[in-house]
């Protein structure tokens, strides 16, 4: 569904973003998107959009380069980005305006993605907070049903039980036909959700791996010392929360958090592992 | 549901389900959910839920019928005390026995602590 | 599926961003209206008073410089609005992936900030203007002698010969032509404001405006510097007399030339707004 071949993309010459990245993202999975602040996990999802330019390097969306802009395209991709804008309008009027846009808008789905938000359709957009308003948004996005769904940190400004609504907003939006990519750093928030890991870290991919192949591979346990197995533990109450190469085909929970800590500060550890 | 911290997620799915089958809530011959709902009920990835069904399949605790959607089958209970019986000695009494031995506990009360919870509670 | 233009689209592109763009339109539209109200309050003649005299014709000449002050004004503030947005980060995003043609929503921003104001504009004016006539001017007549046929012969002005945009009531012989040129230079206007507002990622209408004076100066300069360079101390020698003005297809050739201007700022406005990055 997505190809990205050799990008490079920077700022400025003293910001450089991505060196030569390559990957293939494909439909039915939801991809979590990790990197430190500044990693530039906000940057890939607008160059897979088509709102920012790179220097060099090919994405191919749905056979579609998304910097051309195309309609074909642009109404299969929801994005939902951090900073948001939305007209001081009512939401029929808004829907009125732009779900004729997209040809596989689905009114139906809409109104209960509201529903399951507690978003009254009647209210003025005006006069909502940026919890709500974040909701109408992804409400909107979700009933394009476009194929390509790219969401910017998109738990920010949810309260506790919006997050609980929304991990269960997706787990319904998940079709054969979707790709949706999720950046974020509230990573505890969506780790259920995420069926692949993508990480960004100096300027590369320092690993994207499925859950269950991250699970095949390594062994994430609580131990009460650290022998030579482990790859990188943190301290915890309990001793250390660990992660080791999977000698015993132990399967054990992800921990997302640790993983993400263990790639940054292993990357040399981890990459034979991985390839 | 919470999730606890060191199961692997689609396991514990799976440790859900079984308890639903053996408390009868979900009856044998009776469609359970598909993996869509399951997946929204847990708040999980559906191809979690997949994994889970598919290992549930294995085991002869659920079937698919085609067309139709996925059954508790009939033996559902036996299967899931074999299953869970390899679960047990597999992976939680190695850890049992671990502290057995490095708290020194006598065999014979372990014994006739284990008639008396049987008696009590069941 | 046309990637390119479709009617469909377009019409739909133009009825999403009429909710947006059209709030502040119509609103800057009821204070210009106001403001030519004020005007003509203040300045339009009351007959009671001036039946008498046959100071009419002059009481009414602040129209013009009203009407072509306020005018670019007016059309320079509504296009020097429409792409703002693009300087923020949010509604730039939500613009650029509307699923509309990166041409449909180009023409979509010219018709709105080129074709509907400068319409809207002498609509209105004309139809203050009118009722103003009406009221004041509806039985006032007035004798004027024009120049025609090699000779001066008397008119009479009466009632619509009043109305601005009928002129009988001044020699403006060259109405026409100015009108030509007006309108040209109007869409001059919105074409730069318009490539400032997408150029610039704030303040659009300050900075495109300290633009365009920086350039009309230096060229000014360049201009008086060239002609003290090329004519200080020659004296012109010519067989005739007469100035070489422009021939009589002179304000043809400006218009044509200021249009052919605005077309170049239209379409480096369009490459603008095609590279445009949130």
């Amino acid at each position: 569904m997505i190809k990205i071949d050799n990008l490079n993309f920077s700022y400025s010459k003293h910001r450089i973003l991505f060196k030569n990245i390559s990957m293939q993202l494909s439909n039915g999975h939801i991809y979590g998107l990790l990197g430190k602040n500044g990693a530039g996990k906000s940057t890939l999802l607008k160059n897979l959009a088509g709102l920012v330019y790179a220097q060099s390097g090919k994405i191919d969306v749905l056979g579609f380069d998304p910097a051309k802009r195309q309609p074909a395209l642009l109404q299969q991709i929801c994005f939902i980005p951090e900073e948001f804008h939305l007209p001081a309008i009512k939401i029929d009027s808004y829907i009125k305006a732009n779900a004729p846009f997209y040809p596989n808008f689905d009114h139906q789905y809409f109104a209960d993605l509201l529903k399951e938000f507690d978003i009254p359709a009647g209210q003025k957009l005006i006069d909502m907070s940026y919890g709500q308003k974040k909701k109408v948004i992804i409400s909107f996005g979700l009933a394009t049903n476009a194929k390509l769904v790219i969401m910017d940190e998109p738990t920010n400004g949810l309260d506790i039980p919006s997050k609980a609504q929304f991990r269960k907003i997706m787990a319904s939006a998940l079709t054969e036909e979707k790709c949706i990519i999720i950046s974020t750093h509230q990573v505890r928030d969506l780790d259920n959700l995420i069926d692949t890991v993508i990480m960004l870290d100096e300027n590369k991919i320092a690993l994207k791996a499925s859950v269950d192949e991250v699970a095949n591979k390594l062994c994430f346990k609580r131990m009460k010392e650290i022998d030579e197995t482990v790859i990188y533990a943190e301290a915890s109450l309990a001793g250390y929360n660990a992660i080791t190469p999977n000698y015993h085909q132990e399967d054990s929970k992800l921990d997302m958090e640790l993983l993400f800590n263990a790639v940054l500060a292993e990357k040399d550890k981890l990459k034979p592992i991985f390839n | 549901m919470e999730f606890r911290e060191n199961k692997a997620i689609y396991l514990q799915i799976a440790d859900f389900v079984c308890e639903q089958i053996m408390l009868g809530k979900w009856p044998s011959e009776q469609k359970i959910p598909s993996v869509r709902e399951l997946a929204i009920e847990m708040e999980v990835n559906p191809n979690t839920v997949m994994r889970t069904y598919d290992l549930l399949q294995q085991k002869n605790v659920i079937q698919n019928k085609r067309g139709v959607g996925l059954f508790v089958t009939d033996d559902a209970v036996s299967n899931i005390t074999v299953y869970r019986r390899t679960q047990f000695i597999d992976e939680e009494l190695p850890t049992v026995f671990r502290n057995i031995y490095l708290l020194n506990i006598d065999f014979d009360e372990l014994k006739n602590r284990y008639d008396t919870f049987v008696k009590e509670n069941f | 599926m046309n990637n390119t233009f479709n009617t469909r689209r377009f019409s739909l592109l133009l009825k999403r961003q009429w909710l947006e763009f059209g709030k502040i339109y119509l609103m800057s539209l009821g204070i210009i209206i106001a403001i030519i109200v004020g005007f003509y309050l203040f300045n339009f003649p009351d007959l009671s008073e001036y039946k008498k005299t046959e100071m009419v014709p002059y009481r009414i000449n602040f129209r013009e410089p009203l009407f072509t002050l306020l005018g670019p004004l007016f059309i320079s503030i509504i296009a020097g609005t429409y792409f703002a947005h693009l300087g923020n980060k949010a509604k730039a995003t939500s613009d650029l992936l509307t699923p509309a043609s990166k041409l449909e929503k180009y023409v979509t921003a010219i018709i709105y900030t080129s074709i509907v104001p400068i319409l809207s504009y002498v609509f209105i004016f004309s139809v203050v203007d009118f009722c103003f006539v009406q009221a004041y001017l509806s039985d006032y007549s007035y004798v004027e002698k024009v120049y025609e046929g090699g000779q001066y012969v008397n008119r009479t002005i009466e009632k619509g010969g009043w109305l601005f945009f009928n002129h009988s009531h001044l020699l403006h012989s060259y109405f026409n032509e100015v009108a030509l040129i007006c309108s040209s230079f109007s869409i001059l206007v919105t074409s730069v404001f318009l490539v400032g507002s997408i150029y610039f990622n704030r303040f659009q209408y300050i900075k495109t405006l300290v633009t365009i004076s920086a350039f009309v100066s230096v060229a000014m300069l360049i201009y008086v510097q060239a002609g003290k360079f090329f004519f200080d101390n020659k004296v012109r020698i010519s067989s005739d007399n007469s100035f070489n003005g422009p021939g009589d297809n002179g304000p043809l050739l400006i218009a044509t030339g200021i249009t052919i201007v605005a077309l170049f700022f239209y379409i480096v406005g369009y490459i603008r707004y095609k590279e445009k990055e949130v």
